[in-house]
């Protein structure tokens, strides 16, 4: 079973198209870089993914669900801006998703958090932003999902923290599971990809894998995408 | 689900209302401890005494506002949180979790309902601890005897009925009073831009649509007002009563159930994260 698939999934604000009938589908156990140019739609695609948005037209399934409380239980999301309460400790965040979430593995983030030394008595609100972009990536990485969605996960954070990032995502995503890295960071995150979703102006402009685009085309993603969205 | 968003919903806001609760309380008792101190303490000095006194002042000051805020922080605090929890940043945590949208609405309702009525209860202790002696208490009992005796005679045995409908109004009063304020916050996070702005023009606009509902259906019942009379005038009281309760209380949950459908309404289908 495909782990997500869409279907003519349209996006309208009033007269602007954000998406417009997007239809791809995605196997278990891949990589996938959602890349476009900034308000390209890849953060909409994102965000009806996981129930935020309503599609004006189209459908979805995540491993055969529609968005809701059930395929929330198999996403992990991890958002492009830091959405975790400011007042919360580490370790009140990590009784929040052990709560809430049955595949939060709370022995792995604790792992992850003092490789850090990031304590878990302190407050987000004493962290800098690159810190609490990382609390907020360990404790998404810390879930065994079945698709994780990460928007932007090294858009803020210093090439330093950016490999520590990608790290993080390839050693402890499930092998089963579906990772989509939505960016537009291509050179950082190229290394890390099995598949590539190239978007632009909400539509799907072609779907490859890496080999493929390297094979095919005799050029990087890097390259390739430089060539496509080329001012 | 429901139990654990009740369990993070009361940490979240537990650490904002147990000092205020808290507060109350301590003034209560300084206050009280004002009453010992100036018949105990004695000060010649006319400075000394014009001090206690305003040492006394001051506390009942306090303890006054202390009172209202027990009411004015639980109800800023159900509109923060609506707002910040569901409708900002923290949103894209809130509306991801595996639980329905009914029961993110209703952990927050029914925890701003309890900091109500634990406001009622602080506010009642506190008073309490400002004014109890053995009297009080001797005088407290009889009037509570005597009122539950009048209320089961008059009511003809229905005066546990009057206060369960008594209860019901609160408890129907402090949702729709949450409902009142998370459904324009909804409907104005809809929008793109000035959310707050809109949330708030669209607190009035309901406020309008509701009198002149109310209104008009005044209107159309008053063709039907001599039927009510010749039933008023032939009832008994204990059942004018309760007719009476139970349509404000039919009327409160009709109004509660529209504004929650909305509320639910646009955020299923209308959620609109920055």
């Amino acid at each position: 079973m495909n782990i997500l698939e869409c279907k003519g999934l349209t996006k309208r604000y009033g007269a602007i198209t954000a998406l417009d009938k997007v239809s791809f589908t995605l196997e278990p156990g891949r990589i996938v870089g959602l890349l476009g140019p900034n308000g390209s739609g890849k953060t909409t695609l994102i965000k009806i993914t996981n129930g935020l948005l309503v599609p004006t037209e189209g459908q979805l399934w995540i491993n055969g669900q529609a968005p809701g409380k059930e395929s929330h239980a198999m996403v992990s999301y991890l958002p492009e801006r830091t959405s975790l309460p400011l007042w919360m400790t580490v370790k009140q965040l990590q009784d929040f998703y052990e709560d809430f979430y049955a595949d939060f593995q709370r022995q792995r983030s604790s792992e992850m958090l003092d490789r850090l030394e990031i304590s878990p008595k302190q407050r987000m609100r004493q962290m800098s932003k690159g810190t609490r972009e990382k609390v907020q990536l360990i404790l998404a990485m810390s879930r065994q999902a079945k698709l994780y969605l990460l928007d932007e996960p090294i858009g803020g954070v210093d090439p330093a923290a950016r490999d520590y990032i990608l790290d993080t995502i390839i050693r402890n995503y499930n092998p089963e599971a579906s990772v989509i890295i939505s960016t537009h960071l291509i050179a950082d995150v190229e290394k890390v990809l099995d598949e590539v979703i190239f978007i632009d102006r909400g539509q799907i402009l072609f779907q490859s894998t890496v080999d493929a685009i390297r094979e095919e085309k005799g050029m990087s993603v890097d390259a390739l995408f430089r060539e496509v969205y080329k001012c | 689900m429901l139990r654990k968003l009740l369990k993070h919903e009361f940490r979240a806001t537990a650490r904002v209302m147990l000092p205020v609760y808290l507060v109350t309380i301590l003034l209560a008792l300084m206050a009280r401890g004002t009453d010992f101190w100036t018949q105990m303490v004695t000060m010649d000095s006319f400075t000394g005494q014009n001090f206690l006194l305003f040492i006394s002042i001051l506390i009942g000051v306090g303890f006054s506002l202390a009172l209202v805020a027990t009411f004015v922080v639980a109800v800023i605090l159900m509109i923060l949180r609506f707002r910040s929890n569901l409708m900002a940043d923290e949103g894209y945590v809130m509306f991801t979790l595996p639980v329905s949208t009914h029961a993110l609405v209703w952990s927050k309702l029914i925890v701003s309902t309890v900091w109500f009525v634990g406001a009622i209860l602080i506010d009642i202790l506190s008073v309490t601890v400002l004014v109890a002696d053995i009297t009080f208490f001797q005088e407290f009992g009889r009037v509570i005897h005597e009122i539950s005796q009048h209320m089961t005679t008059y009511m003809m045995g229905n005066g546990i009925a009057f206060v369960v409908e008594l209860i019901l109004t609160f408890l129907l009063g402090g949702l729709i009073s949450c409902l009142t304020f998370y459904t324009p916050l909804a409907i104005g996070h809809s929008f793109s831009q000035h959310k707050m702005l809109l949330s708030v023009a669209f607190f009035f606009a309901i406020q309008v649509s509701m009198q002149i509902i109310s209104w008009t259906l005044v209107m159309i019942g008053v063709p039907f007002v001599n039927a009510f009379s010749v039933w008023f005038s032939n009832a008994t009281p204990a059942a004018v009563l309760h007719g009476m309760m139970w349509v404000s209380i039919l009327t409160s949950a009709i109004y509660g159930v529209v504004l929650y459908c909305i509320t639910i309404r646009m955020l299923h289908r209308h959620l609109n994260l920055e």
